[in-house]
């Protein structure tokens, strides 16, 4: 049965894949005027959900006793695992791709009653670039918190590196947004999505450099995420998780 | 039956060994496992669980090495392990269902059976829609036991189960344990004595990873037997006695301490031979009371 739903729910990472290498197709960035929501919206699907999804990963994904049992009745640790792993990223992913799939995007008209205005920088057809771009990111975080939780044993440790993360890039995009930090180091910022939102345009943009450096930081932290995930399965297998700690 | 021999194990952090050259037989029925805090109860049987792996030694099952057949035996075995922590969102039916599914049982109607009957066996008829977190500790352990009886195993390996029980709780699971021993081989392990008194035929007592007896409870008992005294006095007599004998218990009744001690012959002109007990024998065992 567990086999099952892992073998059920694991499509999602080569469909995904799919769809991201049609996107590098589609892609046709351009500036759009957008009220404050609309940035608020990017933000919120690309950086915070990561670090939402991290609370269940770190704190809901372990437990000794259930390993244990599963053991006993003959369930490996890395079906039962896995198992909750998936649970808990499709979960996420669903209710990600549903805020993306019913959120609505309104031409907005400048006037003097609005104050604050944000020129962005997206493809016309944006959801289907969230649709890709979440899902590498949701993938690459969740494969390095299961990595993470796993080869430490620790649930703070997975949740200290999330945050890190998420404070160490919210500088570098400060410093890409302001101009003095390169554009081509966007590649190795795992919430890339947040470049093209902002309210400064960085130095040296042109839809070509933007173009590649997104199409690859997409296909380098979706490597990282099979690389980081693979490596989690192996240490699953050697079904020591319950051991050590407490002894 | 179940054998085992030349068990060692060493943590990798650990100086010491956990179990050493562990050798027993455990026989059909109730086998009580006893010893202090880290004696390595707990090691051993979660070595026999076959959760843990041992660095040296054999255990064979019914003569079949467990190691090579770990499938076979986990299907014929329970475990309740030391943790009580079951899963607390769940209540007992949602609980029992996800462990019948665990063990391969795929008929919805079969599951629903075999978890009225665990229910039913335990004692837990009634409290089926409260979540595990609302229960007590001794209903937590019913819960555990039933789990463990899915599936009708063999063996069941029940690790410090009274631990932290009020005296009514504890006697209904000594009875309870008792009731499900029939016809199937129960490792127990407490480092209460009295949980064995009446319990366990057989015993083991081990000590920093050692057997120090292994056999019949009485012949554990018979060892001591017209060698333990009784001495009413002053506390000099206590520091003396604990010099010269093996002091097993002193208790102060009307300020006066009463001491048992374990000596070939009695060390003061008062004191007086009684009957030994399961304590006496245990805490001779391992070398006396601690100061």
């Amino acid at each position: 049965m567990f086999l099952n739903a892992v073998k059920k729910y694991f499509f999602i990472l080569p469909v995904a894949m799919a769809i991201m290498l049609f996107a590098t197709r589609v892609w046709e960035a351009q500036f759009l005027i957008t009220p404050l929501p609309m940035l608020g919206f990017f933000y919120y699907i690309e950086c915070v959900t990561p670090v939402i999804m991290l609370v269940p990963l770190a704190f809901l994904l372990y437990d000794n006793f259930e390993i244990e049992l599963g053991l006993v009745c003959g369930v490996k640790t890395s079906t039962l695992m896995l198992t909750k792993f998936f649970s808990v990223f499709i979960y996420v992913l669903s209710t990600v791709y549903t805020m993306i799939f019913f959120y609505t995007y309104k031409e907005f008209v400048p006037n003097s009653r609005h104050r604050i205005v944000f020129p962005i920088y997206v493809p016309e057809n944006y959801k289907l670039y969230m649709f890709v771009s979440v899902t590498v990111t949701l993938s690459f975080f969740a494969a390095l918190f299961l990595f993470i939780r796993v080869l430490t044993r620790n649930c703070y440790v997975p949740v200290a590196v999330g945050l890190a993360a998420f404070i160490a890039t919210s500088t570098l995009n400060s410093g890409i947004h302001g101009g003095t930090t390169d554009m081509r180091s966007a590649l190795f910022d795992p919430f890339i999505s947040v470049y093209f939102v902002g309210n400064t345009v960085p130095n040296s943009m042109n839809i070509e450099s933007m173009t590649n450096i997104w199409t690859n930081n997409r296909l380098l932290f979706a490597g990282a995420a099979v690389v980081l995930f693979v490596c989690s399965y192996l240490l699953l297998r050697r079904e020591k998780l319950h051991e050590g700690f407490g002894e | 039956m179940i054998e085992i021999k030349n068990l060692t194990k060493i943590y990798p952090r650990g100086k010491k060994k956990a179990l050493d050259n562990v050798s027993l037989v455990i026989p059909n029925g109730i086998f009580g496992l006893i010893g202090r805090n880290g004696a390595g109860k707990t090691t051993i049987m979660r070595i026999i669980a076959t959760v843990m792996s041992a660095t040296s030694g054999e255990i064979y099952f019914d003569g079949k090495e467990l190691n090579a057949n770990k499938d076979e035996f986990r299907s014929s075995l329970g475990y309740l392990p030391q943790s009580t922590k079951l899963m607390p969102r769940l209540n007992i039916v949602e609980f029992l269902d996800y462990v019948c599914i665990m063990k391969g049982i795929k008929d919805k109607g079969e599951r629903k059976e075999k978890i009225a009957n665990a229910i039913e066996t335990v004692g837990l008829v009634g409290e089926e829609k409260k979540r595990l977190r609302n229960y007590s500790g001794g209903m937590l352990r019913r819960a555990g036991i039933a789990q463990a009886l899915i599936g009708d195993p063999k063996v069941l390996i029940i690790d410090e189960p009274t631990t932290g029980l009020d005296p009514e709780e504890r006697r209904y699971f000594l009875n309870l344990l008792s009731k499900i021993a029939v016809d199937r081989t129960v490792i127990f392990s407490t480092h209460i004595t009295a949980d064995i008194e009446n319990l366990c035929k057989n015993i083991c007592v081990l000590e920093l990873g050692e057997v120090k007896f292994l056999g019949e409870k009485a012949d554990f008992v018979g060892r001591i037997e017209g060698k333990i005294f009784q001495h009413i006095g002053t506390s000099e007599d206590e520091a003396f006695l604990r010099k010269q004998t093996v002091v097993t218990s002193v208790s102060h009744i009307d300020g006066k301490p009463h001491i048992r001690y374990v000596a070939d012959e009695a060390f003061t002109d008062t004191s007086t031979p009684v009957e030994p007990t399961l304590e006496d024998a245990y805490i001779y065992a391992l070398g006396g009371i601690r100061r």
